[in-house]
């Protein structure tokens, strides 16, 4: 059986809801008045035999309606940057990745530098990168730098160097480090 | 400071909503429910629906209506996306260094 002013109570916190959600998109408001209007719902029917009091109750527990119309405003507000900001990328990332590939030490210095990675994928790149450069060219070079060297000939002596260099090329972690920087979809816990 | 706590805890509810939501989808109330049996974890029940919402439009969550056993409307349901479980767990890995070191200082600031 329903309280003797059930309409009253009810009716009149989704009112005053609506009223302080004039300024909010149309469709959320009407979104979360239905969502009050479902909680009213749920609430009433765990209720044995509703009283005014329990309704009073379950108004007070929702809370004031014009903070929860405000809810909307901040949440909307904040919303903004929580969506687009695991995406951000700046020309430090892009410069990290293309120096890890042309100039190892510097690209992992930006790299660092980046707030985008997380330490243990700066962790996983700096190794990858380190091995890769550090390996690369005693690796590369004796074997396939006097190949390069009769097929290029201007490049002569230098040719065990330069193969040596590209041997070194840590693609692998530039290639690590934009891969993670397209899959990272982790929202920053604002705390402020 | 009281704004200050209350904006802390706002930022960390939506991530506890979220792990509610990883065993199984749950409609609203209940998930007022469950929370609100967690002490000082919600202020004020109302909060949770425009909290919701946002997830909703971030992707974080999936909504999907199914009907109940009585004769009421049917209930909407909120599900972790795909999305929502990889803010989970990185939110996760970002809190437990975080309370780390909150801890760690809190305890410093008091010797």
């Amino acid at each position: 059986m329903s309280a003797p002013h059930a309409t009253a109570i009810i009716e009149g916190y989704l009112a005053r809801l609506d009223l302080g959600l004039g300024g909010s998109d149309p469709q959320r408001r009407r979104e979360l008045v239905e969502d009050v209007r479902a909680h009213f719902a749920e609430a009433r029917a765990a209720l044995a035999d509703e009283t005014d009091e329990d309704l009073l109750a379950i108004c007070d527990r929702l809370g004031e309606p014009a903070d929860l119309a405000r809810e909307v405003g901040s949440t909307t507000v904040v919303a903004q940057p929580a969506a687009s900001a695991p995406y951000v990328w700046s020309w430090l990332e892009v410069a990290a990745i293309a120096l890890t590939v042309m100039a190892w030490p510097v690209g992992a210095i930006l790299m660092l530098l980046s707030r985008v990675w997380t330490r243990r994928e700066k962790v996983i790149a700096t190794a990858i990168g380190a091995v890769t450069f550090a390996m690369g060219f005693p690796l590369s070079a004796p074997f396939v730098g006097p190949v390069v060297g009769t097929l290029v000939p201007s490049l002569g002596s230098a040719a065990p160097l330069f193969v040596g260099t590209l041997g070194s090329l840590p693609l692998v972690a530039a290639a690590y480090l934009a891969y993670r920087l397209t899959r990272t979809n982790s929202p920053r816990v604002r705390l402020a | 400071m009281a704004v200050d706590i209350t904006q802390m805890r706002k930022g960390l509810l939506e991530f506890c909503v979220l792990a509610q939501l990883e065993g199984e989808p749950r409609y609203g109330y209940e998930l007022v429910q469950r929370l609100g049996e967690v002490d000082g974890m919600l202020t004020s029940e109302g909060t949770i629906y425009p909290l919701l919402a946002r997830l909703h439009r971030e992707g974080l969550v999936a909504v999907e209506r199914r009907p109940t056993t009585s004769a009421g409307p049917p209930r909407k349901y909120y599900r972790l996306s795909a999305p929502g479980h990889r803010a989970l767990t990185s939110f996760r890995r970002e809190w437990a260094t975080l309370r780390t070191a909150i801890d760690r200082t809190l305890q410093g600031g008091a010797r």
